[in-house]
């Protein structure tokens, strides 16, 4: 005869075990490329998504607000940035979490109905997950740009590289996405702050499906040329690689499992899978970085955006080992330690992923299912790698770095999960 | 009047995390206003540009050279911050270089490293 505890014990451990199963049977392909409004049918006129837990204009930091007011204008809602910012604050636009309508962010996140999106389909489970294509470096909205040339990269990605991406991606059966995550961990890849295999390889496989439906040459130089040269395109396809893995977990009945981890710049949010879509929230903290040059850490916004779903599905920090640079922008981190970091995060995660293995690990899988008992047990919180941006609006990405994920929002949802479960 | 100095290293490669911690130690040299070693992409360029960092000569640089970029208070502080940021360049091991033994925090992830350990 069990104790209740132990019945509650043995229920989390059965719930756990399905969260899992899933996660590592997840096969997600990505498949096209459409405009947001085919992607999501609920995205009206005046909608805006954005990336963490919800937030109102009047919460919202400085390149949020710059990103809401430029995207306002790219889509012909205000004629000016300062006419945005009215409209903005007056109430005129419905402001929304993305990951409230399968889709995620990086940085501010911005989801509007004429953006194209990548659709990762989950073959497993037959669902889909939208992300943005990424728009480069330098001066771009995700960091809160929001001036012409900005809004004139966001059109040739609507009008030109989203729409082609489409055809292309039509014309062949999608690309697996898992095989080709596995690979970018053996090229120092670990998907967050390092994409270059990754980008590299998916331009490898595009490239001929390009070449094939695209028949003005110069239109197709500038879009192999644009991809090329983007060290960070892969990072958009492998956040909606994560939402397309975590969204088929995120309801079941008594799993402690995180099934999302994302901030807005304010807040940082988390949910967790027997809790279903109720945020946990604890204010945002500061990466740890290192600044470009002209910026420091007086210009620094706190974390944002949505982009640690990815940390969530094992990868960036918690695949720090596969891109031991990274390591470098932490303290006294050196790259001789990164597999420390990764190690350690085995100690809030349940399993390893025996498909995503890291060679300096002797093969170890990385490290997959974040337990929010574990988190709180031993007060080990997520570590994540990040960019950082300008607090001010309209400036951009001034450096990179690490940050930790608050330990309130796994007290918070552990203390639910209790009452939810009974357990006093 | 502030001198700005630039020297660009064709055909050399080098992390950019690696390149951000020399940066920053360049910076903190006296009379140095302000530094950056970075890889000529056209983004960086822009960053340099921006930062006052770029010299003229210095835009031809490519995604394939090393731009070493000094403001300095006059010329002396910015070519003595050159030269060291050279011999950085020469040895950019950041101190550290042991292998470290992590030591598990809880006893479940110990048993993981060591699963024939005898616990009970």
């Amino acid at each position: 005869m069990m104790t209740r505890s132990e019945k509650v014990g043995s229920n989390i451990r059965k719930a756990n075990a399905e969260t899992i199963r899933r996660i590592l049977e997840a096969k997600p392909v990505l498949i096209d490329v459409v405009p947001a409004s085919e992607a999501i049918p609920a995205l009206q006129e005046g909608m805006i998504l954005h990336a963490g837990p919800p937030i109102d204009w009047g919460n919202m930091c400085g390149p949020m607000r710059g990103a809401v007011a430029g995207i306002a204008v790219f889509e012909g809602w205000a004629t000016d940035l300062a006419e945005a910012e009215q409209l903005a604050e007056s109430g005129a636009f419905s402001l929304n979490p993305n990951h409230d309508f399968g889709a995620v962010g990086p940085m501010t996140g911005m989801t509007t109905l004429s953006q194209p999106v990548l659709v990762v389909e989950n073959r497993a489970s037959g669902n889909h997950a939208f992300c943005t294509i990424n728009e480069g470096l330098g001066k771009v909205m995700r960091f809160g740009g929001n001036d012409a040339s900005v809004l004139k990269r966001l059109g040739w990605l609507r009008d030109t590289l989203g729409p082609a991406l489409g055809v292309a991606l039509r014309a062949g059966k999608g690309i697996e996405l898992k095989p080709l995550v596995a690979r970018g961990l053996t090229m120092g890849d670990e998907m967050h702050q390092r994409n270059l295999g990754c980008s590299s390889l998916l331009l490898r496989t595009l490239a001929p499906d390009l070449a094939r439906t695209v028949d003005d040459r110069t239109a197709l130089a500038e879009m192999l040329s644009f991809i090329g040269s983007n060290d960070q395109f892969f990072l958009n396809l492998a956040m909606a690689l994560g939402k397309a893995i975590m969204d088929p977990v995120c309801d079941i009945e008594c799993s402690s499992v995180v099934t999302a981890m994302t901030r807005n710049g304010t807040d940082f949010g988390i949910r967790v899978s027997g809790l279903g879509d109720e945020w946990f929230t604890a204010p945002v903290e500061m990466p740890e970085g290192l600044y470009f040059p002209g910026f420091s850490a007086d210009d620094a916004n706190p974390d944002m955006g949505d982009s640690t779903i990815v940390e969530t599905i094992g990868l960036g920090g918690f695949a720090m080992a596969a891109a031991p640079a990274v390591a470098g922008f932490v303290g006294v981190g050196t790259p001789s330690i990164a597999a420390d970091f990764t190690r350690t995060m085995g100690e809030i995660t349940l399993t390893q992923n025996p498909e995503w293995t890291i060679p300096a690990l002797d093969y170890q899988g990385v490290p997959t299912g974040i337990d929010i008992r574990l988190v709180v047990e031993t007060g080990i919180t997520p570590i994540i790698n990040t960019g950082i941006a300008h607090r001010k609006p309209g400036i951009g990405q001034v450096g990179a770095g690490v940050v930790k994920a608050p330990l309130a929002c796994f007290e918070l949802a552990l203390k639910a999960l209790a009452t939810r479960l009974g357990v006093r | 009047m502030s001198k700005i100095v630039n020297r660009v290293c064709a055909g050399l490669f080098l992390d950019s995390v690696i390149l951000m911690q020399i940066s920053r130690s360049i910076t903190l040299l006296e009379g140095v206003e302000d530094a950056a070693l970075m890889i000529g992409t056209p983004s960086n360029l822009d960053l340099l540009d921006n930062a006052k960092l770029l010299a003229r000569a210095s835009r031809k640089a490519t995604g394939g050279d090393l731009i070493l970029a000094v403001r300095a208070k006059d010329e002396t502080a910015a070519a003595s911050a050159l030269a060291k940021a050279e011999i950085l360049l020469e040895r950019p091991t950041v101190g550290h270089t042991g292998t470290t033994t992590l030591r598990p925090r809880t006893l479940r992830s110990a048993q993981d490293i060591l699963p024939t350990a005898n616990l009970p």
